[in-house]
């Protein structure tokens, strides 16, 4: 009897060595412009080569800028120079490139599965810490260093100790305006930033089968933030219906032999895991980040600091310095925390379903005077569906921006980024002190909590505007 | 071939404060840089900037060779770009009460030593850097050890498999590949078993 996360890892553990490490194949790697280029280069520089091309795709996405000119116009040097190197080594190499100007470009973690890509039982690294993500689809999907993706290309293996198991047992059902990224902020409090160190997650339960593909997406990306590697969900129904409609090649063709296999993907019991965590999702309300990592939130009708219970000297001043950071008073109101910036995106709420929530909560309204309001699809692919569908037009005629997609504000590196002291309502993932412009306060919350941020120009609770 | 990192040794400070995460230590708007060397000048760019005190350290002209943090040092963003500019630096390990996973691995991959160390030995350790202030301190590998200014030790722990990684001589890549037929073998598994996996074409 073992976890879905053991099994797996036995079918792709192909040597052990003698510190208890195991070889383990990488089916699948994903490659971006920021954590490759040393890669590249060290690659070429010890005289190693790109074992197997067809394994790796690689995709433009942190350093894009999301204006309209984006082809013609890269205004940053080095930006400019990342995008073109890339370009450069997947030429070299003969990797495919989801570059620039490719319709299916976008953020890596919300690509791949649109691709069908990343499939059940296997194994897919990417050099960037919210592969998580790709756990959704019932594949051990990891973050991995800039040493290791030189691993992976050269020998597509890594060396890694098996780490110990978690699950996360969730029952009961989310209420109207409560999402799957309120879930997992509601989930990262209750464990700890570094609740999962050392473990991968396995969410299971009947609130995690009723989540459609999408909002598991969400749920194991932020995994990474309660310290956890891994976010995994078994297939089920849903995955496969996902796939079906999304599976290329070899993978389209043994559709109906690769789902039978797939449905053995599963945890024998709750006891087989390391540690077990049960949670009621009935009781989640929609959440708002208040100080500087993804633990400190409450829901929008608590105070800043609530549920924080400092356990020691260090963690309270941990606390006094995020709230100096913050620019805000133990105890003060959040809802009515005025904000300056609303930033919709991002590989944890970027996909078509998020910018559905976002656009029901803005239909009809306007962005707050004095507030910047930005919505950056995580794919060309979502961009043109969500255009088609009309939510682009809901999203302009409230006074958003409808931007190209990539990273953008979530990472800050492209250009779109927060000025010293000014507030971002964000549906991204970290909250971390300069993470989304140097003196940046980010404020991280539901897609559909942001747009109705930016409608009121506070901290607002999506359900007063969705009543 | 790779250097072989038997021990660190020199002066160590201190930053207490949980959850120091890879974005404060090198600042994303940096990681658009193409190469691994001279990052050392951006580590903490934006704390440093600020004035914190975390990095008051960094003032001084010698290096600290050792940092003592709390939990989840280096949580957060897998950039190793964090680790080659502790190391341009002169940082040459870390000892913690616990450590962010993807960076603690990064460590090990670059010569990195990241110790993790008992609650009571870390209380131990932070009331021996406040008496005697820059007195080196000696890390040895081998032993897992930590020794104090005062000749007294105290136990440390890498993560399974680190060790190993820091004492051999042998790229890792070469490693690997003396188990092609392994990794082989598994390749013709999956085209018989699960064909579905195989192709991407």
């Amino acid at each position: 009897m073992t976890t879905l996360f053991d099994k797996i890892w036995a079918t792709h553990a192909v040597a052990r060595n003698e510190a208890g490490e195991d070889l383990i194949y990488i089916d699948r790697h994903l490659v971006q412009e920021v954590s490759s280029p040393q890669a590249f280069a060290s690659m070429a520089e010890s005289g190693h080569t790109l074992r197997s091309s067809p394994r790796h795709i690689a995709v433009q996405d942190h350093n894009v800028p999301t204006s309209a000119d984006r082809l013609t116009n890269i205004p940053n040097p080095e930006s400019r120079e990342q995008i073109a190197t890339l370009r450069r080594n997947t030429q070299a190499t003969g990797m495919r490139l989801f570059d620039l100007d490719h319709p299916l470009q976008g953020i890596v973690h919300v690509i791949a599965p649109e691709l069908g890509y990343v499939l059940p039982g296997s194994t897919v690294v990417c050099g960037d810490s919210h592969s998580a993500t790709l756990g959704a689809l019932g594949a051990l999907a990891w973050g991995i260093g800039t040493s290791e993706v030189a691993h992976v290309m050269s020998t597509q293996g890594l060396w890694m100790r098996k780490p110990r198991t978690m699950g996360i047992d969730i029952s009961g059902a989310l209420a109207a305006g409560v999402y799957s990224k309120d879930l997992a902020l509601a989930i990262i409090h209750h464990i700890g930033t570094s609740g999962g160190n050392g473990h991968g997650i396995e969410y299971f339960g009947p609130t995690v089968q009723a989540l459609s593909m999408e909002a598991r997406l969400t749920l194991c990306n932020m995994t990474i933030e309660a310290g956890s590697r891994f976010g995994l969900i078994a297939p089920d129904a849903t995955t496969l219906a996902y796939l079906r409609e999304r599976v290329q090649g070899a993978a389209r063709t043994h559709f109906e032999q690769a789902a039978s296999a797939w449905s053995a993907l599963r945890t024998d019991a709750t006891a087989d895991f390391d540690r077990c965590v049960a949670f009621d999702a009935s009781t989640v309300t929609p959440r708002v980040t208040w100080g500087t990592t993804p633990a400190d939130s409450s829901g929008f009708g608590g105070r800043v600091g609530d549920g924080a219970a400092p356990a020691d000297a260090a963690e309270q001043a941990r606390l006094e310095a995020s709230l100096a950071y913050m620019g805000l008073q133990q105890g003060q109101a959040l809802s009515s925390v005025p904000i300056d910036v609303a930033f919709i995106g991002s590989c944890t709420n970027g996909r078509l379903e998020d910018l559905r929530a976002a656009a029901a909560v803005a239909r009809g309204g306007r962005v707050a005077a004095g507030v910047r309001a930005l919505v950056v699809p995580g794919s060309s692919s979502v961009k043109r569906a969500a255009e088609a569908e009309g939510l682009a037009q809901i999203f302009v005629d409230a006074g958003f921006e409808w931007r190209e997609s990539g990273c953008s504000m979530c990472v800050g590196m492209n250009g779109d980024t927060l000025t010293p002291g000014q507030r971002c309502a964000s549906s991204s993932n970290r909250n971390f002190e300069n993470r989304q412009g140097q003196g940046g306060r980010t404020h991280l919350m539901s897609p559909a909590a942001v747009a109705a941020s930016a409608l009121r120009g506070q901290l607002t609770d999506p359900r007063e505007v969705l009543a | 071939m790779k250097a072989v990192i038997t021990q660190a040794q020199g002066r160590a400070v201190a930053m207490l404060r949980d959850d120091i995460d890879t974005d404060a230590l090198f600042p994303g708007r940096f990681l658009r840089l193409v190469q691994r060397t001279g990052l050392g000048a951006h580590l903490f760019a934006d704390w440093r900037a600020e004035g914190r005190p975390e990095v008051a350290f960094m003032a001084q002209p010698t290096p600290a060779r050792i940092l003592v943090a709390l939990h989840n040092f280096g949580c957060g963003s897998s950039r190793e770009h964090a680790v080659w500019a502790l190391a341009d630096y002169g940082v040459q390990a870390v000892v913690a009460l616990s450590f962010g996973d993807i960076f603690r691995n990064n460590c090990a991959k670059n010569g990195m030593i990241a110790a993790q160390i008992a609650p009571a030995d870390h209380a131990r350790l932070v009331q021996a850097l406040a008496a005697a202030g820059d007195a080196p301190l000696c890390l040895q590998l081998a032993a897992s050890t930590l020794e104090l200014s005062d000749g007294s030790t105290l136990p440390i722990l890498l993560a399974d498999g680190h060790a190993e990684q820091l004492l051999s001589a042998e790229d890792e890549v070469d490693r690997t590949l003396r188990h092609e037929a392994a990794l082989r073998a598994y390749e013709q598994r999956v085209q018989r078993d699960q064909p579905w996996l195989a192709s991407l074409d």
